[in-house]
């Protein structure tokens, strides 16, 4: 009787873990791919400014940084880094073409 | 009364069709005659030749201080590091001596400099690592350590001459690259949105914090520095890449074509001023 109640328990116990798994996956994916996006286009985002030179200093530490926090589940604030990330790249496009109307302002004549 | 219109109107299209070109694009004379009249007019008490030794030529206290270090500059460990560096043999048999024959004169006053060959500005630390490479050699790290050791002990050797970089007139590429430099040096960037003339131009001799903002005019003079805060000698574009991350911008890789082109329009600012270098800063 308790060799056969071993079994059962044995046999059991995986299905369990499985189940109680199978509920938090759909979110945890969900949550996964969203920050994917997030990270993309920050990711994008840096590497425009970079093209015209005009990244800034902390983006790509953002973006790592963004990263170790989604490999702990914590996506809420890895998608808020990535945006934040994705801005500064977008400001840095922004002040590359500002500058390129401007930079001659300030030299000395 | 018609006459006195078409003038008007002939003066008024011409200012719109060549003024506003004119006042923007100077030549690179142009550009250090100005450059340097605007550090005489901001600093009249300093001696142009004196803006070779940075913040030492506005601030007297801190010129005193910088007296003293002087006296036992921490810079020389590293020239003679340097030497016995730019002595040692390759495994070719050739040596530095082959690349520079010069050097007891003195070599660092030719750089920068336009290379119409390779189309590109070649500085004295790039030329140390084609030299390693023409004969072999790996080449060195650009920041700090042996290369920036070799670089002192040059710029120890080249002590006195006149920095006289040129734009060769019969090679557009050449003011390409001035111009180039120029605009980097003058193109606000980063999060805190700053150009190096934010700091070393237009509010130079002011305060950053505890820091005094030193004139452009006479800083490439004293390069490769030993800096307090590096415990070591290091080159003119980790400077620049420093610099860059102070303002929160990404920096740019040591020799890049950025940094070289900046070199090439920031040291012919300084045209007239003495090299004396390897110097010693905070």
């Amino acid at each position: 009787m308790q060799r056969i109640s071993n079994r059962l328990r044995r046999a059991v116990a995986p299905g369990l873990l499985v189940f109680a798994m199978g509920h938090g996956v759909p979110a945890l994916a969900s949550d996964q791919a969203a920050f994917e996006v997030a990270y993309d286009a920050g990711q994008a985002a840096r590497k425009a400014a970079a093209a015209v030179g005009h990244e800034w200093r902390d983006t790509k530490k953002m973006l790592s940084d963004a990263k170790k926090l989604a490999e702990k589940s914590d996506f809420e604030a890895a998608i808020a880094l990535a945006e934040r990330a994705k801005r500064q790249g977008e400001l840095g496009v922004i002040q590359a073409e500002h500058e390129e109307k401007v930079w001659m302002d300030a030299v000395l004549k | 009364m018609r006459t006195v219109r078409i003038l008007l109107a002939a003066l008024l299209s011409s200012y719109l069709a060549f003024g506003p070109s004119v006042s923007l694009a100077g030549s690179p004379e142009e550009d250090r005659e100005a450059f340097q009249n605007f550090y005489k007019e901001r600093f009249p008490n300093t001696p142009f030749e004196d803006f070779a030794n940075g913040i030492y030529s506005i601030d007297k206290e801190r010129r005193q201080e910088w007296e003293q270090m002087e006296e036992f500059p921490q810079y020389e460990l590293d020239i003679d590091a340097g030497e016995a560096l730019f002595h040692k043999k390759f495994a070719n048999g050739k040596g530095f001596a082959d690349c520079f024959p010069d050097y007891e004169t003195g070599v660092r006053q030719n750089y920068p400099h336009w290379d119409p060959k390779r189309g590109e500005v070649v500085t004295m630390e790039w030329a140390i690592n084609l030299c390693l490479e023409e004969n072999g050699e790996k080449p060195l790290k650009y920041n700090r350590g042996p290369l920036a050791e070799i670089s002192a002990y040059l710029a120890y050797l080249s002590r006195g001459h006149v920095i006289d970089v040129k734009v060769p007139k019969d090679d557009p590429r050449a003011l390409a690259a001035y111009e180039d430099g120029k605009r980097f040096y003058y193109t606000r960037r980063g999060q805190l949105n700053f150009s190096c003339a934010s700091c070393h131009v237009h509010t130079s001799g002011l305060k950053l914090r505890s820091d005094l903002l030193s004139p452009a005019l006479g800083q490439v003079s004293h390069f490769p520095v030993y800096r307090k805060k590096w415990s070591a000698v290091g080159t003119l574009h980790r400077r620049y890449g420093g610099c860059n991350r102070q303002v929160r911008a990404a920096s740019f890789k040591p020799q890049s074509r950025q940094y070289r082109n900046l070199e090439y329009f920031h040291t012919y600012m300084s045209n007239g001023i003495r090299l004396n270098g390897p110097g010693g800063r905070q």
